[in-house]
């Protein structure tokens, strides 16, 4: 064995860089993962990822009896941070560097890397849809659970003034209220009663301390949150402040519908409209989509097969493209997938409408490098490993020869 | 003592066998064998692909009765296909066979059925003069359901508002019987059309061949489609007959389409539409109508019947052979007579039983060949899984990737195979009999599982691939992959078992050597389900990047397949770092075998997630039931522990957290 450092520093690198520190991280993130699990049933996909997985903690509630209790617990956050210093300290410090444990150390690196993989596409990956009907073209990919509120210029100069992503205006529930503003927009807008999840209710009354002010004749109503993200209706109440308009300042968005989107016309001339909608990233180019094409298996309602044939559209280039299941279009750091399609449920429908998932993920391809490394690392293990046993057989061999 | 129990046991092996071989008397059917012959192989398609006719019935069998045979009133065995042939031909009998299981008492009472009537008919009715108690739970026919249908319905259309996963044994049984009355109704009235007659204007009544000859009538019914479609009365008497009776004729698809090229087979109610429809299309439509119309009006006559079946037989297989779907049609034919997984169950069990008999005088010359028999029974039965799963892969076809893993049922059979697979190897490198003893009954076990699951999900389990499934290389490597993790894991989780029962009557561990060995098996068994499951984790998160963009999603199976491979990691960092020894291995393994059933059956019945394939009946009782055993054998291995502890007189040694650097490699020699 190594002989051992001493010093405070030495032994709090020698504390994590111990096996003891893995073992209670992968305890906990076993634990983690199977409460997260099971905690999907009520909660949802989306929640749950927040709330178990991304997260550096949490309380675990259940019930003995009538009686609920509290039980603090690590996120999945903090313990895959943790496992990250352990093993990076266990590699740098702990392991011995010889011929033996060659495969060891480069499987352990790998895994260090698709930790380091992981948190990359944590940290910078986007992901949306972009839905498409046969001639329609598009460059804007939204998001499948975030919420912005997006002020734009309406007419002749038309186009995004003002984009809000929900990280800015996501906690303003309640009389909880925040002021936006950007150079060259005519007004400032007050936000606030935000909820992800809503419906309206009518009301001519004045609303009470929490509730959201009146605008034609309805209030926002929070709602539960649905365990599928996507099917979530966000809504959120905004006052324009300054400038002068005789459009109705106070509004409510909400995005069930197109008609809650709210317009502000300014003396001054300049036309605005306000609405609360999915987060959208641009692509640097467009796709148009020419053809979609869905093959059933026969007399059934299974897809066997379906694909879009689009254009891709970029100021120098025009390109035709097939996109089907399992062969992504990849170009330029974006990658559009066949997801779905549409209408399912109207036998009649002669044309589809196709959706293409969207991602940008700068560690796309780390895992397939991972497996590559990791792979190697077995089989240069594995073969010490044999190469040891043989040599140990024969030495045996010898020793009862002559013996 | 010894000697008694062996001849006893060669005395219940050599009755079994002759009762297997005794010639069974004849059973009377209406049917001949070769009638039998020409319906069990005919091409038909459902659910998307190409089967023979007895693949069809089975699965019908399955979803209506629970068994792959039915039974006729002397309780005899009655093949699907026959089961089937009385069920289309004589509807009015098939009617009042008892096919209906009810299980749920509550069901009965809303359907306000009057269960001292049923009593009284059955009694009536009886040949022997036995009385028959009628209670709310037990089998019914399809008439003493009747009155009750209308009921029923209402209640399955207010269930089919409840989520899957919010549903009481009531709701559940509700769904399953509407689901089972309405299927019964498809096949009874299946060849309705054939049947009944159809009024004319004059009110003549001819049969449905008749009908098409009245060629000036048919426009003016295929003008009547659209009121039928609204709910309106249609204007033509023969109207009111035709379409009900069309409509009951879709239940299965019987002629492949006059062009070659089109992949879709058509049912008699689609040949009947298009015949109304098309005059182009009815000449064709209506020779195809003919046959089947022939075969209703010969049934009581055998060998018109057979002749007319085995024209049509001839005219579909030709066409099924211009499309290439003959030769699959045909290897499910041969699949489904020989039941490999069937006849594996039950050499694993004889090898099962034969190492059992090899244990009353190992060191004799009776231990040495009954050894030898586990040995070749075992082999010959992993040989039968393999054959089975090749068979179903070239049924499935290149079209669809020919993986040998493609649903739930398929992993047990897959899995099992390959604990065998494993128990062999592990026994070549130990050669200590552990392994070998381990062998036929996890093959026996998996293939009963299999079978359960079938009669449980009552479904074609060579059905058709959705679009995302069909042909990607990492999915075609990652399924497999990750699946032989479970095994090395779950074969690992089994061994541990034996060693905790084993333990607790040697708790001094006096056979060492025994228990070293035990603890090698199940660790090299983890270590190997260990990297494989992470290797065929990733490649799934793989896979599911070239497909949708999303390496990892937080799914339920994900989650499951990762909790194995942190769980394994977690034992073998705590062994490495001497926080576990031996019995501490075992136990954790106890645990990890719980895991791998909760990733392997549990997430798939959660009800969220991409894997969530429905409520199949029995999975999660199952699912359960392994984990309170799994539960049990984990208290009994503390105690046992504890036990033994007490006994040395809780050495420190066992405390001791020994700081290894040590690579993994074979555990500690001594607990202490």
């Amino acid at each position: 064995m190594a002989k051992k450092r001493q010093g405070v520093v030495w032994q709090i690198l020698d504390v994590l860089s111990g096996f003891g520190i893995a073992v209670v991280v992968l305890v906990f993130l076993t634990l983690i993962v199977w409460l997260g699990t099971l905690a999907q049933v009520d909660k949802g996909l989306f929640e749950v990822q927040k709330e178990y997985f991304e997260s550096f903690g949490l309380i675990y509630w259940f019930n003995i009896g009538e009686m609920p209790i509290g039980v603090p617990l690590p996120g999945g956050y903090l313990l895959m941070l943790v496992l990250f210093v352990n093993m990076t300290c266990a590699l740098v410090l702990r392991m011995r560097k010889d011929r033996r444990r060659i495969g060891m150390i480069v499987v352990h690196a790998s895994v260090l890397f698709l930790l380091v993989a992981s948190w990359v596409s944590f940290r910078y990956k986007t992901e949306g849809n972009m839905m498409l009907w046969p001639g329609e073209r598009s460059g804007l990919y939204r998001s499948y659970n975030d919420w912005s509120i997006e002020i734009k210029k309406l007419g002749e100069e038309e186009g995004d003034v003002l984009v809000i992503p929900e990280a800015e205006f996501g906690h303003l529930e309640g009389d909880k209220s925040r002021m936006f503003y950007r150079d060259g927009l005519p007004f400032e807008l007050k936000v606030s009663h935000y909820s992800r999840n809503a419906s309206l209710r009518k009301s001519s009354e004045d609303p009470k301390p929490g509730e959201s002010p009146v605008a034609r004749g309805a209030q926002i109503t929070t709602e539960p949150l649905d365990p599928t993200a996507e099917a979530n209706v966000g809504a959120v109440y905004v006052e324009v402040v300054g400038g002068e308009t005789e459009s109705e300042r106070g509004a409510i968005l909400w995005a069930g519908n197109d008609d809650w989107d709210h317009e502000v016309e300014m003396a001054g001339g300049g036309k605005y409209s306000i609405q609360i909608v999915r987060h959208g990233w641009s692509v640097p180019y467009q796709i148009e989509l020419e053809k979609f094409t869905r093959v059933l298996h026969p007399n059934t309602g299974m897809a066997k097969e379906f694909n879009s044939r689009v254009k891709r559209i970029s100021p120098d280039e025009e390109r035709d493209v097939l996109i089907e299941m399992n062969e992504p279009l990849r170009h330029d750091g974006y990658t559009f997938f066949q997801a779905n399609w549409g209408p399912q449920n109207d036998p009649r429908a002669r044309e589809f409408y196709t959706v293409l998932a969207v991602v940008k993920n700068p560690s796309d391809q780390w895992p397939k490098y991972f497996i590559y490394i990791v792979t190697a690392g077995l089989v240069i293990h594995f073969i010490e490993k044999l190469v040891r046993s043989t040599a140990r057989k024969s030495v045996e061999t010898t020793e009862k020869v002559s013996s | 003592m010894k000697r008694l129990l062996i001849i006893l046991l060669i005395v219940i092996g050599v009755a079994g066998l002759a009762r297997a071989m005794w010639p069974k008397g004849a059973r009377e059917s209406r049917w001949s064998s070769d009638i039998v012959e020409v319906f069990e192989t005919l091409p038909v398609q459902s659910g998307g692909r190409a089967m023979p006719l007895d693949s069809f019935a089975r699965t019908q069998l399955l979803k209506l009765r629970g068994t792959r045979t039915a039974r006729n009133a002397d309780g005899e065995k009655v093949p699907a296909v026959e089961w089937l042939l009385d069920v289309l031909f004589y509807p009015e009998e098939a009617k009042k066979e008892k096919v209906f299981v009810v299980d749920n008492a509550e069901v009965v009472t809303s359907m306000e059925l009057d269960l001292a009537e049923i009593e009284e008919a059955r009694n009536a009715a009886a040949k022997d003069g036995k009385i028959e108690n009628v209670s709310r739970r037990g089998r019914f026919s399809y008439d003493e359901l009747a009155p009750g249908r209308e009921k029923l319905m209402e209640e399955w259309a207010t269930v089919e508002n409840i989520e899957e996963k919010d549903r009481s044994a009531f709701h559940t049984q509700v769904a399953t019987l509407g689901r089972q009355m309405r299927e019964f109704e498809g096949l009874v009235g299946f060849l309705d059309f054939a049947r009944v007659e159809y009024p004319l204007d004059g009110g003549e009544k001819v049969g449905v061949m008749g009908l098409f000859e009245k060629e000036d009538l048919l426009p003016r019914i295929g003008a009547d489609y659209p009121l039928v479609l609204n709910g309106q009365p249609p204007t033509m008497p023969a109207s009111e007959v035709f379409y009900p009776a069309a409509r009951s004729g879709m239940t299965l698809y019987l002629f492949p389409a006059q062009d070659a090229d089109d992949p879709t087979w058509l049912s008699p109610g689609q040949t009947l539409f298009g015949s109304v429809q098309d005059p182009e299309f009815r000449e064709w439509g209506l020779a195809q109508i003919s046959m089947l119309s022939g075969l209703v009006d010969s049934k009581d006559d055998p060998s018109a019947f057979l002749a007319k079946a085995q024209t049509m037989h001839d005219q579909v297989t030709i066409r099924a052979k211009q499309r290439g779907e003959l030769g699959k049609v045909n290897l499910e034919v041969r699949l489904n007579r020989m039941q490999p997984f069937y006849q594996a169950l039950k050499l694993f069990m004889y090898g099962a039983l034969a190492i059992a008999l090899s244990w009353l005088a190992p060191t004799s010359s009776f231990g040495k060949w009954t050894k030898r028999a586990t040995v070749i029974l075992t082999w010959v039965g992993l040989g039968l899984v393999v054959v089975g799963i090749v068979m179903r892969m070239f049924i499935r076809g290149l079209e669809e990737g020919m993986g040998p893993i493609t649903n739930l049922y398929e992993t047990i059979i897959f899995i099992a195979g390959f604990m065998v697979l494993l128990c062999f190897m592990t026994e070549k490198f130990t050669k200590r009999g552990i392994a070998l003893a381990m062998a036929p009954v996890v093959g026996a076990l998996g293939m009963f599982v299999s079978i359960l699951y079938e009669i449980g999900d009552g479904g074609d389990t060579l059905g058709r691939l959705p679009a995302v499934l069909i042909t990607n290389f990492w999915l075609a490597i990652h399924v497999p992959t990750v699946n032989v993790g479970y095994a090395g894991c779950m074969l690992a989780s089994l061994m541990s078992w034996v060693y905790i029962v084993r333990r607790s009557a040697d708790v001094r561990r006096k056979n060492k050597d025994f228990f070293q060995s035990l603890t090698r098996m199940a660790y090299g068994s983890l270590c190997f389900g260990m990297v494989t499951a992470l290797v065929g984790t990733v490649l799934g998160g793989i896979w599911a990047n070239d497909s949708w963009g999303r390496f990892w999603g937080w799914d339920p199976k994900e989650n499951g397949a990762l909790m194995i491979v942190l769980w394994s990691l977690a034992m073998l960092h705590a062994r490495m770092g001497g926080y576990i020894k031996e019995f501490g291995f075992h136990l954790w393994s106890v645990v990890l075998g719980a895991i791998v059933a909760f990733s392997w059956f549990h997430t798939n019945v959660l009800g969220v997630g991409l894997h969530s394939y429905g409520f199949t009946k029995g999975v999660k009782l199952g699912v359960m039931i392994f984990y309170s055993i799994a539960g049990l054998v984990f208290v009994y291995g503390v105690i046992v522990w504890a036990i033994s502890r007490s006994k040395d007189g809780g050495r420190k040694g066992d405390r001791t957290l020994a700081k290894s650097e040590a690579p993994p490699g074979p555990l500690a020699t001594s607990e202490s």
